[in-house]
């Protein structure tokens, strides 16, 4: 026997109320849809006419906050700023050295009540105009100070603006308004443009608006820079002085720059060899050699670490090289910066037991050929290259000619080099077409030395170069140039060697 | 069941009238927002999304002590469709009463066109700093100055001569992104001067143009800024002061 099953209907019937339910349904979400476009859309137009009004939307009472109302003239630049209460803020301008790290000197301060205002900054800042800046609190003058025409000598290129230092880490974070920092105009000889390139952390005139609490103050910014808030690929050293740089291309190469030279080309270019006692080397050659790496202490065992300390007056590194075989010495070299040496960075053997098997290093300073280098001075002898090359003895390779340096008297023995050019390099290059197709320096004209005590008992040799290296048929237009100064010395007694680069006078 | 399935679409036909109720609602109050706001940046609406759109504002937002130093400031809200590619050119000089006909020094400025719309402002300012007349031009972020030398100060009154492609009387316009815009052109009549231009006999006057050229016209504009005709040319390259291109 066999039940029969009720039977079900599979498909839902379809009553009038079902029917308008789903009706219903339809029409909602084509209304919410429509709905929620136009949302978005109006949403959208709002923001962009409110970023247009520069409405000052304040998220935070307690918080400083400002809006840039647009510009209508290139002179003038205006804010509205939302002041909280309960703290006493002022508005401040400084005027004077500037940089990334660095706040001008405030050459004056007015309290600013809690609530809205618009401040407005009038910055009359030509020769002409006597470096002008005039404060406006709703419509007020309430600063104004005057630099005089003389303010930068030249007048300026351009103006760029700057961050508020990020290494003053303060709280309630003062509110900086507008920062500029004015890039000095290079008039040369004959008139040609100077492209001047550098990074901001170099100090230059310029000025600050802010806004901060009135009785907080900062110490001066330090002149060296290689903290762990700057920025690793800007070098370690002196902020306006010779900075080390490590080289991706050529790991094996020493790089300084110097951005207040107006260029962060390299600068001074070092190869150094290291000769040890059991006839071991270690230069660019070495295949095992790795890398460079920059040390906080003699035994290379701590990363860089510098502390920020506005009485320090000198700070050291140290380079320690990495070699994948115990086949070939393993230096440490210390570098340091002095705040009194503005224009020299010191190296020496560091005075560590790892350094006790080297007997000579080698210092081959290179990039004689970018920089055009023809005049040397050794002690008081005036060499130059034209003159070196015809005392080229036969002893060295022909390019290559020692020179005679311990005899000189004194404890320290001092060498200079330089181009024999006057206009910068980089004119001189769009000028002469010999030079035209070579990457000249680009940076303004500079002088390089090297003072090395006699102790050390140093020697010196220098390759010469005749030819233009794209064309081994073409002399120098101007006479032969040094390619490259070598100076070695002894591992003896750990005394600095100071190199230079500073501006041609 | 059946119970069930109605008792579950009511609901959400509940929550999706709520929902509506509260989108309408902040509809509304966007909607006011944005004519509070157009009441100062002036209205616009814009319905065809592929054309440039400009509208004069009529009393631009500018702080009394900025005021106090210029001598006239015209301000514009553009929107600018997507991909517009375009040349701010600014100059002071000689012009003649029709056409972009111009000499003297000028300064241009432009940036990598942008993927979606957007609005900005255009702003014209003049200044007299130490007897010389200077001209301020921004366009949204990017800005310039030119020094009208040649220009008097002191005749910068009521009696030059202005012609604005949009004005606030008019209302909100569109172009074609195709269509050389010359947003303001000012000159004085008492400086008429025959000049030879291009083999012909033009009146030139001091003053300057203020122009949005797109940037594929860039090297017409120049001809045309000369006084020669490129090729092809026809009067619907040049947007005019008063019908829509």
């Amino acid at each position: 026997m066999s039940e029969i099953e009720p039977r079900r209907s599979v498909t839902p019937k379809f009553s009038v109320l079902n029917l308008l339910m789903l009706t219903a349904l339809a029409a909602l979400a084509t209304a919410i849809f429509l709905a929620y476009r136009k949302n978005q859309s109006l949403i959208q137009y709002r923001d962009e006419l409110l970023d247009l009004s520069s409405r000052l939307q304040v998220e935070n009472e307690n918080k400083l906050a400002s809006s840039e109302l647009p510009n209508v003239a290139s002179d003038f630049h205006s804010w509205r700023v939302h002041i909280p209460d309960g703290r006493g803020y002022e508005l401040k301008l400084g005027v004077g050295a500037i940089s990334e790290n660095e706040i001008p000197p405030i050459v004056d301060a007015i309290p600013i009540s809690a609530g809205q205002h618009r401040v407005t900054l009038h910055t009359a800042d030509s020769a002409s105009e006597e470096f002008r800046y005039v404060v406006y609190v709703d419509g007020n003058p309430v600063i104004e100070e005057t630099m005089g025409s003389e303010w930068i000598p030249g007048g300026w290129s351009s103006a760029s603006g700057m961050n508020w230092p990020r290494y003053l880490d303060v709280a309630p974070t003062p509110l900086q308004l507008h920062a500029q920092s004015y890039k000095p105009k290079h008039r040369f000889d004959d008139g040609s443009y100077f492209n001047g390139r550098s990074d901001e952390y170099v100090t230059r005139k310029g000025y600050r608006l802010w806004i901060d609490e009135s009785d907080r103050q900062y110490a001066a910014a330090s002149p060296f820079m290689g903290f762990a808030y700057d920025p690793s690929y800007q070098g370690i050293g002196l902020r306006d002085g010779l900075r080390f740089k490590m080289s991706s291309r050529s790991p094996y190469q020493w790089t300084f720059t110097r951005p207040s030279l107006e260029t962060n080309d390299p600068l001074l270019q070092m190869n150094a060899e290291f000769f040890g006692k059991d006839g071991k080397i270690l230069s660019s050659q070495t295949p095992s050699f790795q890398s460079w790496q920059i040390r906080n202490d003699a035994r290379g065992e701590k990363e860089l670490k510098w502390e920020k300390d506005s009485d320090q007056s000198a700070y050291t590194a140290f380079l320690k090289a990495k070699i994948e075989s115990n086949e070939t010495p393993q230096p440490v070299v210390e570098l340091r910066w002095e705040r009194g040496r503005p224009d020299e960075v010191g190296m020496r053997i560091a005075d560590t037991p790892a350094n006790d098997a080297i007997e000579r290093s080698r210092i081959r300073i290179t990039g004689g050929i970018e920089h055009l280098w023809r005049e040397l001075r050794i002690g008081d002898r005036d060499v130059t290259a034209d003159d070196a090359k015809e005392r080229g003895n036969r002893t060295t390779p022909a390019d290559e000619v020692t020179f005679d340096i311990a005899d000189d008297p004194g404890a320290e023995i001092r060498i200079q080099w330089q181009t024999n050019e006057t206009l910068p390099l980089q004119i001189l290059g769009r000028q002469r077409t010999p030079y035209s197709g070579m990457s000249l320096y680009e940076g303004l004209p500079v002088t390089f030395g090297v003072e090395i005590p006699a102790v050390l008992k140093p020697t010196m040799a220098v390759r010469l170069v005749e030819h233009v290296p794209q064309d081994s048929a073409q002399t120098f237009p101007g006479g032969t140039v040094y390619d490259e100064i070598q100076i070695d010395f002894a591992s003896i007694d750990h005394d600095w060697i100071w190199f230079q680069a500073k501006a041609k006078e | 069941m059946k119970f069930a399935i109605r008792t579950i679409t009511a609901v959400i036909i509940l929550a999706g009238l709520v929902g509506l109720v509260r989108l309408s609602n902040s509809n509304r109050r966007l909607t006011d927002q944005v004519e509070q706001l157009e009441a100062e940046l002036g209205r616009m609406p814009i319905d065809q999304p592929d054309r440039v759109h400009l509208v004069e504002i009529e009393t631009p937002d500018v702080p009394p002590e900025i005021a106090s130093h210029l001598i006239r400031v015209w301000q514009f809200r553009c929107y600018s469709p997507p991909g517009y590619d375009v040349v701010r050119f600014s100059g002071g000089g000689r012009v003649a009463e029709k056409g972009l006909y111009f000499s003297g020094g000028s300064t241009s400025g432009w940036g990598t066109p942008q993927a979606e719309a957007h609005h900005k402002l255009v702003t014209i300012s003049f200044q007299k700093i130490e007897d010389r007349l200077e001209a301020f031009e921004s366009f949204g972020g990017s800005s310039g100055t030119t020094s009208w030398g040649r220009f008097d100060p002191n005749h910068f009154d009521d009696s030059i001569v202005v012609q604005k492609l949009v004005s606030s009387k008019q209302g909100a316009r569109s172009f074609d992104q195709q269509t050389i815009l010359p947003l303001l052109k000012l000159y004085d009549p008492r400086s008429a001067e025959e000049k030879d231009v291009a083999g012909e006999t033009l009146t030139t006057y001091s003053g300057g143009l203020f122009v949005l050229c797109p940037k594929a016209r860039e090297s017409d504009f120049s001809q045309l800024t000369r006084g020669e005709t490129p090729e092809d040319f026809t009067s619907r390259w040049i947007a005019t002061e008063t019908e829509d291109e």
